[in-house]
């Protein structure tokens, strides 16, 4: 992936890159290209959650995208979907560690907002944010 | 026109059942109220009541589908052409907070309820398939196995039947609510308590 990337100069993967990459490996999947390690502009790069900060960041991301590519919508949702499910079943899962799942839990109240309403996520996020500094403040 | 084609539906017996249920669970407004339509049937002709009890269930079923995956593609812009924005924040709200509960009990019981509009908040919110399917199904086959059921044993007494027991019904209804609510309560006490660990 790397190799092809290098070969065509590529510095970052945006749409044309991520169009080009798919139609010429079509056997490998988009979860593949992601672990390649390689710089993949949203919504292309999948939402990011390994910290709440990424997943904030990500999902500030989807929602610029969201509004400037009336085209991308349903791609955007679909990729917040997958990532939600992903999130809930962690959350679940008893072979994940207690803080590791309310930490998933938490982040599918975050993307269940995006979903709800991607212009409201901003405003959202930043009283959330305020309210768990104050939670842990006191 | 629309008690036209209704009517038209009608006389094509079962086949008229399943396109009804659809058309009536997709969003499309039909005259009519559909389980009085069932339960007459039933009364009518018990012989085919079995067979309308199914297909309005895999109609209703099918036709919530449509609903729900054109609410999960479409996400706000689907939900603001249904409600007003105002309404619609509300409704999807509730969703977050009481989940599928809000479709099965509209689904279930036979007073009239916003079910669409839930309907669309699961799609909007990306509810997984497999469970909102599994919760229309389960609600509907209550439903309408139970209004047939109504129909062949209690035959052209249904209807008086249905009037004389409404305040049971709308009792039944509300005890289901408690029910739901006080295990959604439970559920989110339980889950404040892991967060908090």
């Amino acid at each position: 992936m790397r190799e092809f990337a290098a070969s065509r100069g590529w510095t970052g993967i945006g749409e044309p890159e991520w169009r080009e990459l798919r139609a010429a490996l079509p056997d490998v999947s988009e979860a593949t290209i992601r672990a390649s390690g390689l710089a993949i502009s949203a919504p292309w790069s999948g939402v990011k959650q390994h910290t709440l900060e990424e997943l904030e960041t990500s999902l500030d991301e989807f929602a610029a995208v969201y509004a400037a590519r009336p085209d991308l919508r349903p791609y955007c949702r679909e990729q917040v979907i997958a990532a939600k499910d992903h999130a809930r079943f962690a959350s679940r899962s008893p072979r994940v560690e207690e803080t590791k799942r309310a930490l998933k839990a938490e982040m599918v109240d975050w993307m269940m907002v995006w979903l709800g309403d991607p212009s409201m996520f901003r405003t959202w996020a930043q009283i959330r944010r305020d309210k768990m500094r104050d939670c842990s403040s006191t | 026109m629309l008690k036209h084609l209704t009517d038209t539906l009608i006389a094509w017996g079962p086949a008229g059942i399943l396109l009804l249920s659809i058309l009536d669970s997709s969003g499309v407004p039909v005259a009519g109220v559909f389980d009085a339509l069932l339960i007459l049937i039933s009364v009518e002709r018990p012989g085919v009541a079995w067979l309308c009890a199914g297909l309005a269930v895999a109609g209703s079923t099918a036709g919530n589908c449509i609903l729900y995956w054109m609410a999960r593609q479409g996400g706000k812009a689907f939900m603001s052409k249904a409600a007003p924005e105002g309404k619609a924040a509300k409704f999807r709200e509730w969703f977050q907070r009481y989940g599928m509960i809000t479709v099965f009990v509209p689904a279930l019981v036979p007073i009239p309820m916003p079910l669409k509009l839930f309907v669309i908040s699961a799609g909007v919110m990306g509810t997984s398939p497999a469970e909102f399917i599994s919760v229309v199904l389960v609600a509907r086959v209550f439903r309408y196995f139970g209004e047939a059921w109504l129909g062949i044993t209690l035959g052209r007494e249904s209807a008086s039947f249905l009037r004389t027991h409404a305040a049971q019904f709308g009792l039944g209804a509300l005890l289901l609510f408690v029910i739901l609510y006080l295990f959604v309560l439970l559920r989110d006490k339980r889950r404040r308590a892991q967060a908090n660990l």
